[in-house]
C-alpha cells in the first residue's frame, strides 16, 4: 500500500518531470560533441546517462574524472507511465463527472507507451532515386552490414547480411547455408585507407595483410582513427577479414563501405560458385519498387532557398502500378512504411527520400486525440456544473 | 523473397522453463528491446536492380573526407600540395608557382559519362572557349599507352600565356570513366606537362 501511494503520488510525478528537464539539458548540452544521433541512444534510448564536464573548460581534465549519473529516458518513461497508472487505480472512480479525467489519463498512458513504441520499433532510412529507374531498397548510412553475394546463374541473387557490430573477433561466423566462415582480424569503425608509403616499410603495423582483393593489388593499410559524431560526416567502417572453407584458408579481404559501387566488386570463388564480398549501409528491401517519374522543385523568388520540392514516383508491385506525389510536407504511406521528401542532387535527375517504418505509427495520434478529447469533454463537463450551481 | 533467420540463442531451451520465467523473459525483452538478434540475415535478390549511384559521388563530400582519397595510388612531384577535395572529386593538389595557381584533380564516374565531345565541350565552355564539332576532336586529343592503361589526353589551350588551360587524362577501368585534369593558366599547365606524363605512368587504380 506504501509502495503504490509512493507510486501515484504527485510529488514523484514533479520529481520525474523535474529529472526530465536535467536530462534534456545535458542531452542538449552533449548534443554538440556527439550529435544527435548518438545522444538520442546515450540519453533517451538508455536506462542511465553519464553526463561528463567537458574537457575545455577550466578544471575539466579533473573534472570529467567524475560523471554525473543522470536517469536515462526509458528510467524515467517507465516511472512516469508506472506513476500514471498507480494513480489511475487509485483515484479511479466511475461515473460522468470524471469522464474526462479519465480519458485524458488513458490518453497520456498511451503516449508514453507509443513512446517506447518508437523507441524500440522504429526503423529510419534513406532511399536516394534516380529519374526512371527502379530501386527497392533503402540504405541506412549510420549501421553497415558485411553483405557476401552468392551469384545466381538465373535472375536472382543470394546475400548474406552480417551486421558489422556481429563482426568480433572472438570467435569465427559459421555461414553453413554457403559453405565458409569468417573470422575478423581488424574491425574499425572509422578509419583512412591508404597506400603503403615507403617511409613505414618498416613499422609492421602500417604493412598491408589482405592477401586477396583491392587490399593486395593496391597495397592498401587500414589505420583506425577516432568516430565521427559530426551531423555532415560518415564513419568509414572497415575490417579486415579471413573467409575459410572446409580445406582451409580462402584468403583475407580489406573491406570497408569507402569501397561502394564506384569500385569493382571485390569476388571469391567458394565450391565452384561466385561470390562477391562488400561492406556497404544497411539496406532494407521492400516487396515493391519505386521509380522517380518526375522531380519538381521552386525557390523564393530571388534566392536559391527552395520554396518547395516534390517527387513524382511510380510504385510497381506485382506487375501493377500507381502514381504518387511525394513533397515536403506530404509524405507517401504505403505498405506500412512512410516516404518524406528529404533531399535531391543532379540537377533534378535524384532524389532522396527518408523512409520510416513505425509499425506503432497511429498510436501517438490516437492518444493525442484522445487527451485533447479529454481536456474538451472535462472543459464541458465543469461547465455544464458552474451553470447548473448558477442557475440554482 | 526468402529470408530466414540465425539465432544466437535456442528459443526452445527458455520455452521449456517454468510460465513466470517466460513471463519475465517476455516483459523484459518487450522493456529492453533485448530480444534475441540474428547473427545473419539471408535473403534473395533479382539482379535487375543494379543502380545509378552517382549520388554516392555528391554524398561522398560529406561523407569520406580524404579516407578514400589513397585508393587511387600515383606519384606526385614534391611541389604539388594535396588540399581536401570539393564535390565530385577524389583528389586534388594545388600547384603555386609566383602569383599563378593550377589544380590537379582526380575523379571517376560509372559509364562513359556522356561521351568524349560532351566532355570536351564542357571543359572547353569552363575556359571560355567555343565548342567543337565532332569531327575537330582529333586535334585536340590522342592516345597515350602506358604499362598498365591506355589513356585519351585532351588538351585545350588558351589563346594568351596566362589563358586559363586544361590538360585531362581519361582511362575506362572496369566500368568506370577516370579523370586526371590538371586546369591552370597556359605556361603552368604546359610547365606541369612532365610531371603529369610521370603521374599517369606511375599511376595505380583500384
Amino acid at each position: 500500500m506504501r509502495l503504490l501511494s509512493f507510486l501515484s503520488s504527485i510529488r514523484l510525478t514533479l520529481a520525474l518531470l523535474s529529472l526530465s528537464m536535467i536530462l534534456v539539458f545535458f542531452g542538449t548540452l552533449d548534443q554538440v560533441d556527439w550529435g544527435i544521433h548518438e545522444v538520442q541512444e546515450r540519453y533517451f534510448q538508455s536506462w542511465i546517462a553519464l553526463w561528463r564536464y567537458p574537457h575545455y573548460l577550466p578544471y575539466g581534465i579533473t573534472l570529467r574524472k567524475i560523471p554525473l549519473i543522470i536517469p536515462g529516458g526509458y528510467t524515467l518513461g517507465l516511472l512516469l507511465l508506472l506513476n500514471l497508472i498507480c494513480a489511475h487505480i487509485k483515484h479511479f472512480k466511475w461515473g460522468l463527472p470524471r469522464l474526462g479525467i479519465n480519458i485524458l489519463h488513458l490518453g497520456l498512458i498511451l503516449l508514453i507507451i507509443s513512446g517506447f513504441s518508437t523507441s524500440l520499433f522504429q526503423e529510419e532510412s534513406q532511399m536516394w532515386l534516380t529519374l526512371n529507374k527502379d530501386k527497392n531498397y533503402s540504405e541506412n548510412f549510420l549501421q553497415n552490414e558485411l553483405a557476401i553475394t552468392k551469384l545466381g546463374e538465373d535472375s536472382t541473387d543470394i546475400v548474406t547480411v552480417i551486421p558489422f557490430k556481429n563482426l568480433t573477433g572472438s570467435r569465427d561466423l559459421n555461414l553453413d547455408h554457403i559453405g565458409i566462415s569468417i573470422e575478423t582480424l581488424e574491425k574499425c569503425e572509422n578509419a583512412t585507407i591508404g597506400t603503403l608509403k615507403s617511409e613505414n616499410q618498416d613499422n609492421k603495423d602500417l604493412l598491408p595483410k589482405a592477401t586477396q582483393g583491392v587490399g593486395k593489388r593496391m597495397n592498401l593499410v587500414i589505420q583506425e582513427k577516432p568516430k565521427t559524431y559530426k551531423e555532415d560526416e560518415i564513419n568509414t567502417a572497415t575490417a579486415l577479414i579471413k573467409l575459410k572453407n572446409h580445406e582451409g584458408d580462402i584468403g583475407s579481404w580489406i573491406v570497408s563501405n569507402v569501397l561502394d559501387e564506384r569500385f569493382p566488386p571485390q569476388q571469391f570463388k567458394n565450391n565452384g560458385n561466385a561470390h562477391t564480398l562488400a561492406l556497404r549501409f544497411k539496406r532494407t528491401y521492400f516487396p515493391f519498387s519505386l521509380q522517380l517519374v518526375h522531380f519538381k522543385k521552386e525557390f523564393y523568388p530571388g534566392t536559391e532557398t527552395p520554396k518547395s520540392f516534390e517527387s513524382r514516383v511510380q510504385i510497381t508491385e506485382n506487375g501493377s502500378r500507381r502514381l504518387f506525389t511525394i513533397s515536403m510536407n506530404q509524405p507517401l504511406r504505403y505498405k506500412g512504411y512512410t516516404f518524406y521528401q528529404a533531399s535531391y542532387s543532379n540537377d533534378d535527375e535524384q532524389s532522396m527520400l527518408q523512409v520510416v517504418k513505425n509499425p506503432g505509427w497511429p498510436l501517438p495520434y490516437l492518444s493525442v486525440g484522445m487527451v485533447t478529447l479529454g481536456l474538451i469533454g472535462h472543459f464541458c463537463i465543469r461547465i455544464s456544473k458552474m451553470s447548473t450551481k448558477g442557475k440554482r | 523473397m526468402l529470408r530466414y533467420f540465425a539465432l544466437t540463442t535456442n528459443s526452445f531451451n527458455i520455452m521449456s522453463r517454468k510460465p513466470p520465467f517466460l513471463f519475465l523473459i517476455a516483459s523484459l525483452s518487450l522493456l529492453t528491446g533485448c530480444e534475441s538478434k540474428p547473427q545473419f540475415e539471408v535473403y534473395s535478390v533479382s539482379k535487375e536492380y543494379a543502380q545509378d549511384e552517382r549520388h554516392k559521388e555528391v554524398h561522398q563530400e560529406k561523407i569520406y573526407n580524404v579516407s578514400d582519397n589513397a585508393l587511387v595510388g600515383f606519384q606526385t612531384p614534391s611541389h604539388w600540395e594535396e588540399t581536401a577535395p570539393g564535390a565530385m572529386q577524389l583528389r586534388v593538389f594545388k600547384i603555386r608557382e609566383g602569383s599563378a595557381n593550377a589544380e590537379f584533380s582526380v575523379s571517376a564516374f560509372a559509364g562513359n559519362v556522356g561521351g568524349l565531345l560532351a566532355n570536351i565541350n564542357r571543359w572547353r565552355q569552363q575556359i571560355n572557349l567555343p565548342p567543337i564539332p565532332e569531327n575537330e576532336i582529333t586535334e585536340y586529343t590522342k592516345d597515350y599507352k602506358t604499362d598498365n592503361y591506355t589513356f585519351k589526353l585532351v588538351r585545350l589551350w588558351g589563346e594568351e600565356d596566362d589563358s586559363p588551360s586544361i590538360s585531362v587524362a581519361m582511362v575506362h577501368n572496369k566500368n568506370q570513366t577516370w579523370f586526371f585534369k590538371l586546369q591552370g593558366p597556359r605556361h603552368l599547365v604546359k610547365n606541369e606537362r612532365n610531371a603529369f606524363i610521370q603521374l599517369i605512368k606511375s599511376l595505380q587504380l583500384p
